[in-house]
Formats: C-alpha cells, sequence, structure tokens
C-alpha cells in the first residue's frame, strides 16, 4: 500500500504546520517541533510525486507526534 | 483534501522485538568517521507470504519494508546508510555531526516503544511464531552510539560493531 508524496505533504501541511522538508541525496527528512523523520526518496533520487509506503507514512506520524490527525486525512491511494 | 480515514494503517502479521547493530564509516568532505549503533527494531511479519516491515524503536525516525525479514533489514540499513551520509555532508564538520546522530539514534515515539516492549513480554512467555534468529537477553539493555574520526584507512578495524541481528527477549 503506497500513498504519493503529495498527499504526504498535504497531510504535514494539515496535521503538522510549520513543518520543514528537507531533501538530501537518499532521503527526504521532515522536521517539526524538534522531532526529525525520515522518509525515502523516490526511484533514481527523484523527490517530486512518488509513491512512499503507507509504513513509513505511519512511522513519519509517530514520530512527529500526528498520528491521530494524519490518520484521519491521509487519503490512500493504493497502487 | 479528501477525509478518508485509513483503512490497512497497520501492518499486516504479528510484532516481534529485534536488537540490531550496525556499522560503517561515513566520508563526508571534511571528515572521515566511524559509527557504530546497538539499536531496536519492531518487527511485524505476515505470516501469508513472509513479509515484514521494521519500525525503528533505536533510532526512531526511520523504517523500511521487505519481501522477509533479511531483505526488510537489508533495506532498513541500506536507508540508514543513506541517512547518516546525507547528514554528514550536511553537518559539514565532525563535531555537529556526532551532535546529530546522537540525537538520531537516542530518538523514539511512544507507541513503538511500548510495540517493543509488548513484544519481549511476549518472547518471554515463548510465545509461538518468533522468527528463528539468535535471542538476545534485553534485561538491561540501552540504545548505545560510538563514533569517533578516521585518520587513516587502517583506523576502521577499530569498529567493534559488527552487523548482526537478535530477537530480544
Amino acid at each position: 500500500m503506497q500513498v504519493a508524496f503529495k498527499k504526504v505533504v498535504a497531510v504535514l501541511e494539515k496535521c503538522a504546520p510549520g513543518y520543514e522538508l528537507k531533501r538530501t541525496t537518499h532521503s527526504i527528512a521532515v522536521k517539526y517541533h524538534n522531532k526529525t523523520a525520515f522518509l525515502p526518496k523516490g526511484g533514481h533520487g527523484r523527490a517530486g510525486n512518488h509513491q512512499i509506503e503507507v509504513g513509513h507514512v505511519r512511522k513519519m506520524a509517530r514520530t512527529l507526534g500526528i498520528v491521530d490527525c494524519a490518520q484521519v486525512y491521509v487519503s490512500m491511494s493504493a497502487r | 483534501m479528501e477525509d478518508v480515514v485509513l483503512p490497512n494503517w497497520d501492518p499486516p502479521g504479528e510484532a516481534w522485538p529485534l536488537t540490531f547493530s550496525y556499522a560503517n564509516v561515513v566520508d563526508a568532505e571534511s571528515f572521515r568517521a566511524a559509527v557504530g549503533i546497538r539499536g531496536a527494531l519492531v518487527a511485524t511479519i505476515d505470516s501469508a507470504d513472509g513479509s515484514c516491515w521494521l519500525d525503528g524503536v533505536y533510532p526512531g525516525g526511520a523504517a523500511a519494508g521487505g519481501a522477509s525479514l533479511e531483505d526488510a533489514h537489508a533495506n532498513f540499513r541500506e536507508f540508514l546508510t543513506g541517512i547518516i551520509g546525507d547528514m554528514a555532508a550536511d553537518c559539514g564538520a565532525f563535531q555537529a555531526f556526532r551532535e546529530w546522530l546522537r540525537v538520531f539514534v537516542m530518538s523514539t515515539d511512544q507507541t513503538t516503544l511500548d510495540s517493543w516492549k509488548a513484544g519481549v513480554r511476549k518472547v518471554r512467555s515463548n510465545a509461538p511464531g518468533a522468527p528463528n534468529i539468535e535471542r538476545r537477553d534485553s534485561a538491561g539493555w540501552t540504545p548505545s552510539l560510538t563514533i569517533h574520526p578516521v585518520l587513516s584507512a587502517d583506523s576502521v578495524s577499530l569498529i567493534d560493531h559488527p552487523h548482526s541481528t537478535q530477537i530480544a527477549a
């Protein structure tokens, strides 16, 4: 089960106001309230609108402390 | 944005507590560092197909999945190596990287930590279905980080964290 990266960004906009995204060579760091979670980049180092495993989104939500909000507002897109 | 309650938010299968060791040499522009991590993971294994999802306990900010426990662990190590390498480049100086890595390795979330602890109780009660890997007594176990600058290629042998994975009991 995967989620489009733009949906993840939409969840962050809704659930983690003031979040910061930092794209690096291999990953995307998501920082919110002094907590940082890492998401994988898409294939070939891309970080556009790639698909992200829902497990990464769940772990991100737990790490950032936004589970209740994220679980409601993530829109699933099974591929 | 659509308001849709997530189906399948949790991975299918049963959760088991793991400890692991990780070692690597990180090359950044201004320094080279030997890194050793003793961390913990929650492995959720789907008995239907053997697929596995690993949630980081320590470090808590990363996760990975795979077609099997071995596959997921290889993916987790690869992801971890990518994160650490990226941040070494981003930090610029060894001292800043060491501080970042310390915070990264020691950060966790309560839900995943509670799942790991529940898993340990399950393993101790000899619940069936546990992964058939080395068992490690986790009483008194704590995560740890060792990091030091590497001054020559020979110093790499100082790493004392061989890659390994155990089920925590």
